[in-house]
Order: C-alpha cells, then structure tokens, then sequence
C-alpha cells in the first residue's frame, strides 16, 4: 500500500517545513504549497489524501481552496484540516460549514495535529490511486 | 334727554301735587270757612283743619307708596343686581321693567351687567388659554421628560429638588425619597456634587466659564446614598435675576445622569484581566525563551532535558493560546461597547431589511423569525442583508428569498434561502470588501462583522438550495431595565420653579404656613386603644409642598400588627388578617415613614390619636417623630366654633371635597381628603390672620385647652 499523501498549504515556511518533518516522521507522504494558487495546481496534478489549510494563506485563501476541493465531486474525497489563528466558535463553524473535515486552531500541539489526521485517513479508505 | 327732563319733571310733579293739593285744601277750607260772616265757630275749625290734614296725608301717603314702589325697590333689587354681578359673577339679566319709572337707570344697569359679563367671559377666555397652552407645554416638558434615558434633577441652591424625571427614580432607585422640596442629598452621595459645584461656582466668578468649553458645565461621578450605584453625570450651573439685581447669580443648578455602575465593573474586570493576562504571558514566553535557549546550547540534550523543554513548550503553548483568547475576547468587548449596539426584536430587524430594498429590485422576500431580541447595530446589519439579498439575486438569478432568524443558546442565526447554487466564497468576500451605505461612514460589510465579532458563509441547505448563515448575538431582553425597574406610578407633579425663589428662614415658627412642607397622614388601627395593646394596621401619607398637595409622592404600607384584627375593626376599614399576613412590621414600616416625613410638619385630622400610636412604638422602631404637628380638628374649630361638626366628613362636605366611597376609611383616601381639607383651612386661617406656624400651634393649643375642659378632647 503506498504512503498517504498529505499536501500542507501555509505560507509560514517555518510551518511547512515543521509539518513536513512532524507528519513525514510518522510515515506519510508530504509536500507543500506556500499559495492558494499553487495549492489548487498541486491538488490538480496530483490529489492527495488530506489537505492542512492555513486560513489565512495567500492568493485564493483556505475557505476557497476547500470550496474548490469539496465542490469538485472527483475530489469531494479529500480531507481538509483547517488550520488557524481564528479561534472563535464561529470561524470554526464557519469553516466546518464550508466543508472542512477538521479544523485546528494555532497554537496546537504535535499530537493533536497527527492524532486528528490518522483519525481521519485511518477512519476512511484511502483515496483511490489514479489510473 | 327728554327722558331724563321727564323724570326730574315726574319728580317735581309728586312733590308739585303735594304742595297744589295741599295749598288747594287750605284754600278749599278757607273759602268756605268765609261764605259766613258770623265768629268762626270752633266745629268748622277743627273740620276744616281736620280735612286739610286728612288731603296732605292722603296725598303724602300716596306719594310715599309711588316712591317706595318705583324709586326705592327698584333701587334695592339693582342694589342685590350690580352685587350679585360684582361678587357672584352671576349672569342673569336685571328684570325687565324693574325700574321703568326711573328713566335711564333700567338700560344703564343692563349696558353694565351686560359690559361686565362680556368683559369677564373674555378674562376667562383668555385665562383659559393660557392655561391650555400652559398645560400642554407641561405635558410635552413631561413626555420628554419622561422618555429620556438620563435622569434629570433640577435644584436650587439649597439643594432642594425642584424637578425630577421617572427615569432619575429608577437610577437612583428610590420612591419615596426623592421628592419636590427634598435635598437631592438624601439620596445621593454630597462629596462629589458640592465639589462640582463650588468649581462651577468658582469658574463664573472668575468669568472663566465665558471661554471654558463645558461653560457652566462640569462632569460628576458620584454615588447612590445607599453606596449600590455609580451615577455618572453632568452639573451645569442655573443662572437667574432677582427683581432688583442687576447681573445674573447663580440660582441652582441641573444635574443629568446615568447610571454606569455595570460599565464600571466592567472596565475594573477589565483593567483587571489585562493585567493578569499581560503579567502571566510574560512569564510564559520567558520560560519559552528559555527553553529555546537550551535547545539551541552547544552541547548534546540529555532526555530528561528534552522530556523538560517538551512539557514546557506544550504546556507554555496551551496557556498562551489560552490567554490570547481571553485578550480577544477583551477585546471584542471593547469594541463593541465602543460601537452603538441595540436591543431589537428579530421580526422588527426581517421587516426592516425586507423594506429597505435599496436598489428597487422585485424581490420577494417571505421572512420568518423567532421571538428573539438581537443585540446588534440593527442599521449596519440592515445595510448588510440588503446588500446581500441584492447581489445574490445577480449572482444566482433568484427573486424569491425566505429570509429567517433562528435562535439558538446565546445567538440566533439569521438565514437567508434561496433555490440555487450556493455563492462562491470568493464573490461573497467581494461582496464583503464594497463599502455600504454612505450613512455608515466608510464602512464595508467586512467591517459590520467585525463589529459584530461574527461570520457570514454560504452552505448548502438541502433540497437543491442554499444559504447565507449570519450568526447574532442574542440577549435576554431586560423588560424590567426597558420598563424601568419597579414601575413607579406617573407623579402628577413633577416640578415646582417656585421652589427656586424660596426664602430660608431662621426659625420654623414664624415661616409662613403656605410655605412650609407638610406630610399629611393618617393610620387605621386594631382598636382605639393604643395603651390596652391596640397597633396600626395601615399608614399613610402624602406631602405638601409650596401650597400644593403632591399626589405622586404618598407613602402608603400595611402592618404587621403581630395580633388578630378584630372583626369590628376590619369591618370599618377593610383591612383583614389575610391582607397583613406578608406585610412589614412596624419597626420597619416606621423607620421608611420617617424617612418620608423628614423634617416636614405633620398634619392628621384628630392628630393627638394617630401621633399617640406613632410615639408608643417609635422607640422600638428606632426613630422618633420630634416634628411640629397640626391637628385639622383644633385647627377647623378655630375656625369654625367648637360647635360646628368637624368629622372629616363634615369638613369634607363644607369644602366639597370628594373623596371616593371606596377609599374612605382607608389610610391614603383619608390623608388624601385631609390634606385637601387643611389647605383650605390655611386659606381661612390666613384671612383670620393666622399666618404662621407658631400663630397655627397657638390657636390649636387654646383649642385644645377648651375642649380639655369641655372634657371633649
């Protein structure tokens, strides 16, 4: 079984690069996107199993990247893990609503990032490989 | 003139027929006493005499009868005419022919009645106009009044309350302390007010306030005398000319308030927490910075130190994101209290978005809310749907909308549906970034979520529509804050201006009785007999001040009186064991009378019986009634005699004073009726020359001394 694919899309590149190592660590397939714009190329190219959004990211911003995943039925598969610094019970529901399979707020801690990534790859099969 | 000759002539005539008929008479005997030649014989004499005094008689008599028929009665019934008309106002036209005999007198009197009548129905007239238009500015002075949100007190420079508003007594949340007359100092703290106003003072004596740009104005925060409430407020110096003077002196002064005391909690809680929350995340990045330190210290970490800087991090980490939450939430308080949010039902705010259709489109829009109360710039949120219900109707090609609010725990979502696809975030956030209505300032919708520290989003909401989700705040909507607490009765006067021109006397004795201030009271009882352990049931009171009698300022209580009533005594004032089962005893009950009485003087009808109750329990209730008191039966019989029937009554009667059938016999309905009773005794206390509260206490003792000897008192 090939590794899951996780893209992480934030433009702190402190934070790609920690995401990469945490989540590489525990034995997934990780790479980044420092934009909006890049992040829809890349999950077009390629789409992965999980997506971590950052909010606040530059170009197109997390809740349109989502939009754009979860709208695409050939891609509604995908998880989402938004990620912010907005931490209002609203922001959160908004981004729920907006079809976010998770959201985290910043600062969190490296076992509630992988515990709620394996939870939601572990809970569902993995998406199909292409072809 | 004719008329006038006629008259003088008809006169004439009278007293022309007595002389003629008189001389006529003489002659008449005369001649016939001189047909004879021979010695006048006596008989004849005396015949002839006889005859001559017999005409002049008749003739006077008759004369006398036409001059008491048409000269004298008819002066006497113009004489009870032009009275009547002076003094009783009466209308009545004089009867004609009354004086038909006396020329022009007749139309004279009638051109003067009729002048006079004319001239008094215009006085009148004009008297009541002006007291029309005098009202009716009462009534808009007391409806705006009324619906300030700020308290108003106006005193003069005694401190004395010369108007207040409803909304001052629910601030201040008092009722019957604070009236017409009273020192505003019973019932605010004086420290601060005196300390405004001796710099307001100082500021026009200097002239600085011609320049200064609070004029005569200063801000004040002071406190409730009980200590429960912060006011916040305005004093602002009232300059007035007496008669003689030539510059303006300051004359009292206006105090407007409100009541800050949870605003000023809430900036101590607030001052409090960003001390607490900025001191403890100062430690927190210190240990941070620390750890960061040894990590990055030359030299291998050994577990037991990398176990460490994990627990740090993580825990540090959790409790600055922690504190970062509660400083955002400060934050939004600030911000929100900055920005005027209202209370507004959610059916009022859905009708106010489907009428604004600013931009004329055909929309229909069906709306739907919940009972619940927003707490929200009702207009910017307005602005906001508009816009929104407007570009969705562009971007989806709908024209029929269901916009509804929601509630939910502590908010309510308000929702606007369509049939369609959901708006795309990134037109949504377009749509966000366009400035609203040029009333709003530069505002943009982005800007009213901010404000209302909320979201908006677009999700599907199944059956092949969508929606716009606008969570809102929700709020207990406050009825007894919106109605004002303790919803006091509307005082019928709430302002007396010539309290502002009333003179301070030295000594209470020899002060006018039209001016004193008068608390007029009465009690209803077990039983008669105060020393066999009979107690009050009911007290109560109203006040005069200035010669009026303040209908909104009563003091009304039940009372405990810790025994049965009997079934005699409730049968006279109605009061049962039932009706005083929750009422206050009478050491508390007394103690709230006393405090409404203040140094006032008290009046009852047969005062020496209610004062006999008061004195034998005011010791056990820890206050006591040293006032002047006045007794309306010494007083009325004084001026009546001894021997007139002085009930109340009687009294009530003689005055034609109402009192309704159900509120006789009743504390309030006989205070009422006494109060009204006294200051018509004032009236004729003062025409008898009884002017002042000493002169008052004297005629009442030297009754009372006579009646203690008639065994009747």
């Amino acid at each position: 079984m090939p590794k899951q694919s996780i893209l992480v899309v934030d433009d702190e590149p402190g934070i790609r690069l920690y995401l990469k190592r945490l989540l590489g660590n525990v034995g997934f397939s990780v790479r980044t996107a420092a934009d909006g714009d890049e992040a829809v190329a890349s999950i077009e190219a390629e789409p992965p199993d999980l997506v971590i959004l950052d909010v606040m990211v530059g170009g197109r911003d997390g809740y349109e990247i989502c939009e754009t995943i979860k709208k695409n039925p050939a891609r509604a598969g995908i998880k989402v893990v938004m990620l912010s610094a907005k931490s209002r019970a609203i922001e959160i529901e908004k981004g729920m609503a907006l079809g976010a399979d998770a959201y985290l707020t910043k600062p969190f801690s490296m076992d509630e990032l992988r515990d709620t990534v394996r939870g939601l790859l572990d809970g569902e099969p993995a998406a199909e490989p292409e072809g | 003139m004719l008329d006038r000759l006629s008259l003088r002539l008809r006169i004439f005539l009278f007293f022309a027929l007595i002389a003629l008929g008189g001389s006529a008479a003489i002659v008449a005997a005369m001649v016939y006493l001189g047909r004879t030649e021979r010695a006048l014989p006596i008989d004849d004499l005396v015949l002839m005499g006889g005859a001559c005094i017999g005409v002049l008689l008749a003739l006077t008599i008759w004369t006398w009868l036409k001059f008491d028929e048409h000269v004298a009665k008819p002066i006497l019934a113009i004489c009870n005419h032009l009275k009547a008309a002076a003094h009783a106002k009466a209308e009545g036209d004089i009867k004609s022919g009354t004086a038909r005999y006396l020329g022009f007198l007749e139309p004279a009197v009638r051109e003067i009645t009729t002048n006079l009548s004319e001239t008094r129905r215009e006085v009148d007239r004009t008297i009541a106009a002006a007291t029309a238009e005098s009202e009716q500015q009462k009534q808009y002075l007391a409806t705006i009044l009324r619906d300030l949100q700020q308290g108003v007190v106006i005193c003069n420079r005694r401190h004395e309350v010369l108007l207040y508003n409803q909304r001052a007594l629910e601030i201040l949340h008092v009722a019957g302390d604070i009236g017409l007359g009273r020192s505003f100092f019973g019932v605010v703290t004086e420290q601060s007010f005196r300390h405004a106003l001796t710099r307001l003072e100082n500021r026009f004596r200097t002239g600085r306030h011609i320049d200064h740009p609070d004029g005569l104005a200063v801000l004040v925060i002071a406190a409730t005398r009980s200590g429960n409430y912060t006011l916040k407020g305005r004093v602002s110096l009232t300059l007035g000319r007496d008669g003689g003077e030539a510059n303006e002196t300051p004359r009292g002064y206006v105090v407007i308030f409100e009541d800050v005391t949870d605003e000023l909690a809430a900036g101590i809680w607030r001052d409090r927490m960003l001390h607490d929350v900025t001191s403890d995340m100062r430690q927190r990045i210190a240990n941070l910075a620390m750890v960061g330190d040894l990590l990055t210290m030359e030299g291998e970490i050994d577990a037991e130190e990398k176990a460490a800087a994990k627990a740090t991090f993580e825990e540090d980490g959790r409790a600055l994101a922690e504190r970062l939450d509660r400083l955002d939430q400060i934050s939004s308080d600030l911000l929100s209290s900055a920005w005027p949010m209202t209370q507004v039902f959610a059916k009022t705010l859905l009708e106010l978005i489907r009428e604004r259709r600013s931009e004329g489109r055909e929309i229909r829009v069906d709306i739907a809310g919940d009972d619940v109360w927003l707490h929200c710039d009702s207009a910017a949120i307005v602005d906001l749907v508009d816009r929104l219900l407007n570009r969705t109707s562009v971007f989806a090609r709908v024209e029929q909308f269901e916009l509804r609010i929601t509630g939910r725990e502590r908010r309510a979502d308000l929702d606007l549906a369509w049939q369609g696809e959901p708006v795309t975030v990134r037109a949504l956030e377009t749509w966000l970034d366009e400035r609203l209505d040029d009333s709003l300032g530069a505002m943009t919708g982005t800007d009213v979520l901010n404000r209302h520290k909320t979201e908006i989003w677009c999700e599907p909401a199944g059956d092949g529509r969508s929606r716009l989700r606008l969570p809102l705040v929700t709020v207990a909507f406050d009825t007894a804050r919106a109605q004002g607490g303790v919803r006091l009765e509307a005082r019928p006067e709430f302002y007396d201006f010539d309290l502002f021109a009333r003179i301070e006397r030295d000594s209470l004795a020899e002060t006018p009785l039209r001016d004193l201030t008068y608390v007029v009271f009465d009690t209803e009882t077990t039983g008669l007999e105060p020393s066999k352990g009979d107690q009050m049931v009911q007290i109560a009171g109203v006040r005069i001040v200035n010669g009026r009698m303040l209908r909104g300022e009563i003091f009304d209580s039940l009372i405990h009186p810790g025994r049965a009533i009997p079934r005699v005594s409730s049968e006279v004032h109605g009061i049962t064991d039932a009706m005083v089962a929750s009422a206050d005893p009478v050491t508390t009950v007394l103690p709230r009378f006393h405090r409404f009485v203040g140094d006032a003087v008290l009046v009852a009808h047969n005062a020496a019986f209610d004062m006999k109750f008061l004195t034998l329990k005011q010791q056990e209730a820890g206050c006591s009634f040293n006032n002047p008191v006045l007794d309306t039966v010494l007083l009325a019989a004084a001026v009546f005699g001894a021997d007139e029937s002085l009930t109340l009554d009687a009294l009530a009667e003689r005055f034609a004073i109402k009192i309704a059938a159900e509120e006789r016999h009743t504390a309030l309905g006989d205070s009422l009726a006494t109060g009204l009773t006294f200051l018509r005794l004032i009236d004729l206390l003062e025409a008898g020359g009884v002017a002042t509260l000493r002169e008052a206490i004297e005629i009442s003792e030297k009754q009372a001394a006579i009646r203690r000897a008639q065994g009747k008192y």
